[in-house]
């Protein structure tokens, strides 16, 4: 029988150092990636991200803790509360995560936390909505 | 319920305090109207097409937390159908509706009932429609209706006809109080032999007793308790979904709102509990039916305290919270730190607890948000296979919270700048709050959009609702001060675009309705108001050209807004619409404060920012101030380097001549437009200080 993984935890023996990581940090793409655009670390071991104003997607990584497992690993639980496991890159202002999709998230360390995403507003809006009323699978129905 | 001159969309009135200052009888009146409606809406007329179809649901009073609102979901049901002439029986209580007939949502406006006994109830409400396929809402607009008790109408004991916002009869809408809980639902508990499960928090806080603060109807199922390990002690996501479609009870989702919830003894993707029921785990493409908690999980970390070294199913309070919060992902709701609330993270309260310290300062309640998002959201956000999680709460419709009253006296004004511009302009819009009475009140400290208190939609002629955020956001929101009697705040906005997209993308009449919020002692304020402008065809090929870029490019709002020079699509989209007949005049402002602000190592270039204005700009009185702002900080800078060039060579003191030309041409032009259009005493006298 294959022996499942468990969940992964950090080796007391090897602390990994979160000096780098704690602080506010501010994503560098633009795109529908349910990932937040700010994602702030504190020194407690939780972590908050917050979407750009606007946005119809909330963030995968809202509120929670992580753990750094490694120096290229960091654990994190997700809004639904799964934990999940990135692969961690850092430097001294852009950090990248890597999500078990292999989907890459850059992140540039922001002078000040709360103002920046806001100045990244998500102002990429849909397409406007279409009314409904006019699917076939809807013949016969009226507009109260 | 305040209303203000323009029109007021503060909603469901009246909340906290006013509910106290209503004779007692009155106050009663709209106590017993609470609690939840099965509502049938019908055509009227003409006859004809669509005859064997009507809409049944439910309507929503609540006046929990002493505050009124009111929500309702509307579902097709069609006479010919698999649902037949049957119709929904009210003394069955609350209704439950097939998911696919979903059709619209009811967003109360106001709802006030009368005198009689039993009252009428004028009840106004926007109609929101929403699409299977996108998962997106469109607003359809206001409708009124007067509901009158009447002798016999089929068991629905108030009637009445359903008026369009331009007086239309669009419907007849007959409602039956139902139940005094507001929604309905049942939660089963599986578990592994002999494993905890999770009825109360030990201290006699039940599952019921959370969910009747939030005018739920629960009925807890204790399920099978002999589910087995399908590959020992750790459970993947896979497999509680497999668990839970092969061993619930029951799976009708059309006509029962069924929770599951399974007890196992560890989780593989957590450790306390977790709601696995949406992306890839949810094979069966029915999302957020089912979550899983963990008995097995024994903390070893100094700040779980108590809990330390014993097993989470025994951790009785824990436990049950971790339920109940993973329930809570399960009804749509996502993390909240606004309290130690239901939905906050076990590890917040754990590692950020002082006094009580953790567990003891779990809060058994849904914060106020939640609380009111679990009534009042739309059927499809809140019931098990409805939307997937993920989306944000500012994608859906909601009833407006009236967690307060509008101070006596506070009137919000709206009024456009133009009331007919082009396509592919900016539209600017100037809005007054001012405190009419005589006493002092509290308002927002600012009406500057990126102060955080104002925020909108603009309603499309096709009806569609977009959003307007700020997209400039200062930290400090939500501050408010006193006004003193007479005193008026004043701003302006200028609009282009949203998180929903161009907000004026097609000629016709488009509703713009602002909204301003403060925090006042009783909870959130909010008044509205609303006007509308009409947005002119294109009337050129170039003028065409031009708009659809304005429209279509993102980074031209973004430029608006910010200038600079990085956006590089944006600047040559206001350059092109510089260059079109139709859009200089709305845009030329825009393009000169980005030329009339430094940007790295560009200089202010004023003389060239100057030169593409005259007095058929179009500048909001917040513009106004902008230029005003950069006149005064250009003034030292020109006089400094006029003393330079005095000293140096020629060109530069010609060079530094005309900058300060610039200066008192753009002075002049404002002190036209203050004299020409109307402004706000501070503005007028920003300007004339010049």
């Amino acid at each position: 029988m294959t022996q499942k993984p468990k969940p992964g935890k950090r080796n007391p023996a090897q602390p990994a150092a979160d000096e780098d990581l704690v602080g506010t940090w501010v994503r560098e793409e633009r795109d529908e990636a349910p990932y937040p655009d700010e994602l702030t670390f504190e020194a407690d071991g939780i972590y908050r991200g917050k979407m750009a104003p606007g946005s119809r997607t909330a963030s995968k990584l809202d509120v929670g803790v992580f753990d750094r497992l490694d120096e290229t690993s960091i654990r994190m639980s997700t809004a639904t509360d799964r934990d999940e496991t990135f692969s961690l890159d850092t430097s001294a202002d852009r950090l990248q995560l890597t999500d078990e999709e292999g989907t890459k998230l850059s992140y540039t360390r922001s002078p000040e936390a709360g103002a920046t995403v806001a100045e990244r507003s998500s102002d990429e809006g849909s397409a406007p909505d279409e009314k409904t009323g006019t699917d076939p699978a809807h013949e016969g129905e009226w507009m109260p | 319920m305040a209303r203000g001159s323009a029109r007021n969309f503060q909603p469901t009135p009246p909340p906290a305090a006013a509910l106290d200052e209503l004779a007692a009888d009155a106050a009663g009146r709209i106590e017993s109207l609470a609690g939840c409606y099965l509502v049938r809406l019908d055509r009227i007329d003409p006859p004809g097409a669509g005859v064997d179809v009507h809409y049944d649901g439910t309507l929503r009073v609540s006046t929990a937390d002493a505050l009124l609102a009111v929500s309702g979901d509307l579902y097709v049901h069609r006479v010919s159908g698999a649902a037949g002439a049957k119709e929904p029986d009210p003394a069955a209580g609350i209704p439950i509706f097939p998911r696919d007939d979903y059709r619209f949502y009811v967003r109360g406006i106001s709802f006030v009932p009368d005198a009689g006994d039993p009252p009428a109830v004028d009840f106004e409400f926007e109609l929101h429609a929403f699409d299977q396929a996108s998962g997106a809402w469109a607003d359809l607009g206001l409708r009124r209706v007067t509901l009158r008790p009447v002798a016999d109408t089929g068991g629905h004991p108030l009637e009445g006809i359903v008026l369009s916002s331009s007086g239309e009869s669009v419907g007849r809408l007959r409602a039956t109080r139902v139940s005094p809980a507001l929604r309905r639902a049942v939660i089963e508990i599986d578990r592994v032999p002999k494993l905890e499960r999770p009825f109360d928090n030990g201290s006699g806080t039940k599952w019921e007793t959370v969910f009747e603060q939030v005018g739920w109807d629960l009925t807890v199922e204790r399920g099978n308790s002999n589910i087995a390990e399908p590959s020992g002690e750790f459970w993947t996501d896979a497999e509680l979904h497999q668990t839970m479609l092969k061993q619930r009870r029951r799976a009708e989702l059309d006509s029962e709102w069924r929770y599951h919830l399974l007890c196992v003894r560890r989780l593989h993707s957590t450790q306390r509990g977790l709601m696995y029921d949406n992306a890839a785990t949810d094979s069966n493409d029915v999302p957020r039916e089912g979550i899983g908690i963990g008995t097995g999980w024994i903390p070893d970390e100094p700040f779980w305290g108590p809990l330390v070294g014993r097993r989470f199913g025994e951790a009785t309070s824990s436990y049950f919270r971790t339920a109940l919060h993973e329930i809570g992902h399960a009804m749509g709701l996502q993390h909240n730190v606004a309290d130690f609330g239901v939905m906050n993270t076990t590890d917040v309260l754990a590692k950020r607890a002082t006094q009580p310290a953790f567990p003891d300062n779990a809060l058994w309640a849904f914060a106020a948000d939640d609380r009111h998002r679990l009534r009042h959201l739309p059927d499809p956000w809140v019931r098990p296979g409805g939307i997937p999680f993920g989306q944000s709460f500012a994608s859906a419709p909601i009833a407006d919270e009236a967690a307060a009253e509008a101070p006596p006296g506070i009137r919000l004004e709206v009024e456009p700048l133009l009331e007919v511009v082009p396509l592919g302009a900016p539209v600017r819009v100037e809005f007054r709050l001012s405190n009419q009475s005589r006493r002092r009140v509290e308002g927002p400290a600012s009406l500057n959009v990126r102060d955080g208190a104002v925020r909108g939609h603009v309603i499309d002629p096709a009806g569609v609702a977009r959003a307007f955020l700020p997209l400039l956001r200062c930290v400090d929101a939500d501050e408010t001060r006193m006004l003193k009697p007479q005193e008026t705040l004043s701003h302006g906005v200028t609009l282009l675009r949203g998180g929903d997209g161009a907000l004026f993308p097609i000629p016709g009449v488009h509703r713009i309705v602002i909204e301003v919020s403060w925090r006042t002692d009783q909870g959130m304020a909010t008044m509205s108001g609303e006007t509308s402008v009409i947005v002119t065809g294109p009337e050129t090929r170039e003028h065409a050209v031009a708009a659809h870029r304005m429209l279509s490019i993102p980074n031209a709002m973004l430029t608006l807004v910010l200038g600079g020079d990085h956006l590089e699509d944006g600047v040559s989209t206001i350059r092109r619409a510089l260059d079109c007949e139709q859009l200089t005049e709305h845009v030329a402002w825009i393009e000169a404060k980005r030329l009339a602000v430094p940007f790295f190592d560009r200089p202010a270039r004023l003389e060239k920012a100057v030169a593409l204005l005259d007095e058929t700009t179009v500048m909001s009185q917040a513009e106004i101030s902008r230029a005003a702002a950069i006149v005064e900080e250009a003034r030292p800078r020109v006089a400094a380097q006029a003393a330079v060039a005095g000293l140096a060579d020629a060109a530069d003191a010609e060079g530094s001549s005309g900058e300060a030309i610039a200066c008192d041409r753009l002075t002049a032009l404002l002190q036209t437009k203050v004299t020409n259009q109307p402004v706000a005493d501070p503005v007028r006298t920003e300007v004339e200080a010049l």
